[in-house]
């Protein structure tokens, strides 16, 4: 339980909210390349609370401004690109363009580097983006994937499916080098023992979760500072997803997949998620208006929620239910929890270093070497209950030595 | 049982709510394949179920560990269990489980939603939110409570 003063400080993030000048300090995805499609100019842009417009310069660069808006805007309005007006005047944030999102830096001074993470340096050819809406503040959207432990309930399948139907999808492979599906080591083993250690990104957690005959399985996940998560999604895939502030009741996920062996194969990538959302503002066609398509016999037979096999949906549902910012005063957080606290204070350090001018003080920011952050690694393994960090490491180093981009940390 | 116990997690009784019995819903309400509905009185945000066992309950909505909306909760024995975390909640709102905490974890017992006592008369589903112990005579108020909303 926490403070509705420190709620409202960690959660709210217009301009010159404390919470919101740290993220200011970081480069924000704000579009899809696939927004901006063929020779269109213009693409409106909602982000931190500020309406914003995506231009294309002379010199085919891009910068993003203030766009005219009336206050009553929809959250995620999204309007024709010949109607949008530019501020004059307006500040003008830099833009670049990585892997098929853009990003922008809307704080002051110089822009960071880009750390060198697995998605930015494999080839374009082995990343794919894409972004869905949350109707939620941010945080909680973050928070549901620093929590390893939710994945044996709000995830649990009752029935397994065959993991030959798993591509680009999480959590259907087989774990690891067992001839187990994944789903069924979450549903079996429910109370993993969580690690949380700080690194120069973030943080990394690891969720331990001791089977039967002396194995042990081992996920490896992390928060990249300040709203990214990077976890595995199968034995050939990692997701890289940003929790993006549309304001501070509505957020986008941009998920950059980033493939280890084969190039990511986009169409059926782009198709699956397709199928799930609607056209310009990606909000997903399963939402609260329409119960999320719960089916109360789907909940008795093969799902925990009753919302289909999509675990996106899922996570969708948890953090959209907890209201359009979660009223932190009432909550009881046990040692499942451990990596929400510890990141909740990372980012009150980060507020008070903003305050205090202490900016160099921020992770990856001052004086460090970003391109020298690599990694994070984010694997599954499952390996005798003694040597669980030898092995969690060797599964991620024989997967980085196969591949044909560099991978080496 | 006494109302004023329950409400314990930061829900003060909310001003308004009469020392009688009130309509929180009717009968028919419930007669649905899962009969679990949300029920908001004199801004209490509620979750009305028939358990496993036939007995209603009346208790918070939101889940006491981070919030998740307990309309969508599991039925299973004499209450309902969180989708999120699996926290199992018996129809007088105590946590019973936590299935995702060590092994050797008591906290659940600590863990209690704001409840309210139920009885159903004459085609009504009542539940009384007023100070000290409801009255013993279950009278079925004409209409549904001022403030009965979904
Ligand atoms: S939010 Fe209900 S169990 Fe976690
Ligand atoms: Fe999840």
């Amino acid at each position: 339980m926490i403070s509705e003063k420190l709620n409202n400080q960690i959660t709210q993030i217009g301009p010159q909210t404390p919470a919101g000048e740290v993220l200011r300090r970081y480069w924000q995805p704000a579009a899809l390349v696939d927004e901006m499609q063929g020779s269109a100019s213009k693409l409106a842009v909602n982000l931190m609370g500020e309406r914003l417009v995506l231009l294309r310069n002379d010199a085919g660069g891009f910068v993003l401004t203030q766009r005219v808006a009336s206050p009553d805007e929809a959250p995620a309005h999204f309007p024709d690109p010949e109607s949008i007006e530019i501020v004059d005047g307006g500040p003008v944030y830099p833009v670049v363009e990585k892997k098929g999102i853009f990003f922008a830096y809307m704080g002051p001074g110089e822009a960071p580097e880009f750390p060198n993470f697995d998605c930015f340096r494999a080839p374009d050819s082995h990343v794919f983006a894409f972004k869905g809406l949350w109707e939620c503040n941010w945080l909680q959207a973050l928070e549901v994937g620093i929590d390893p432990a939710h994945a044996s309930f709000l995830h649990r399948f009752l029935q397994d499916e065959d993991p030959a139907d798993s591509y680009g999808k999480q959590f259907r492979d087989k774990a690891a080098n067992l001839d187990m599906p994944m789903t069924q080591v979450l549903r079996e083993y429910p109370r993993p023992d969580i690690e949380v250690e700080e690194t120069d990104f973030g943080l990394k957690i690891t969720a331990l979760r001791h089977m039967a005959n002396d194995l042990t399985h081992v996920r490896v996940t992390n928060q990249i500072f300040p709203q990214a998560i990077c976890i595995p999604m199968s034995r050939e895939m990692i997701i890289t997803q940003w929790h993006v502030p549309v304001d501070d009741q509505n957020c986008y996920w941009y998920t950059m997949f980033t493939s280890f062996s084969k190039p990511v194969d986009k169409d059926v990538m782009r198709e699956q998620r397709l199928k799930e959302h609607r056209l310009p503002d990606y909000a997903p066609l399963k939402n609260r208006r329409n119960n999320y398509h719960y089916n109360p016999d789907e909940q008795n037979t093969l799902t925990y929620t009753g919302m289909g096999l999509d675990i996106n949906v899922h996570d969708q549902w948890a953090v959209e239910g907890l209201g359009p910012i979660q009223d932190r005063t009432r909550e009881h957080l046990g040692r499942g929890d451990a990596a929400i606290v510890r990141y909740r204070l990372m980012l009150r350090k980060a507020i008070k270093a903003v305050e205090s001018k202490k900016e160099a003080a921020l992770p990856m920011r001052g004086d460090v070497d970003v391109s020298r952050i690599v990694g994070p690694l984010s694997n599954d393994a499952i390996a005798t209950t003694k040597d669980w960090e030898a092995a969690s490491w060797q599964a991620d180093m024989q997967r980085r030595s196969e591949c044909p981009w560099d991978a080496s940390v | 049982m006494n109302a004023r116990d329950d409400a314990e997690l930061g829900d003060a009784l909310e001003p308004g709510a009469p020392d009688t019995w009130i309509r929180a819903a009717n009968s028919a309400d419930l007669e649905i394949p899962r009969p679990v509905i949300p029920v908001t009185l004199f801004g209490q945000r509620l979750v009305l179920f028939r358990d496993d066992e036939g007995e209603l309950g009346l208790i918070g909505r939101h889940c006491p560990h981070r919030g998740a909306d307990l309309c969508f909760g599991r039925r299973e024995d004499n209450g309902l269990r969180c989708p999120f975390h699996g926290w199992h909640f018996d129809r007088n709102g105590q946590c019973v489980e936590q299935p995702a905490e060590p092994a050797d974890s008591t906290m659940y017992k600590t863990i209690k939603l704001p409840s309210y006592p139920v009885v159903e008369k004459d085609g009504a589903i009542l539940t009384y939110m007023g100070k000290g112990e409801p009255p013993r005579d279950v009278v079925v108020p004409a209409q549904p409570a001022a403030s009965a909303t979904r």
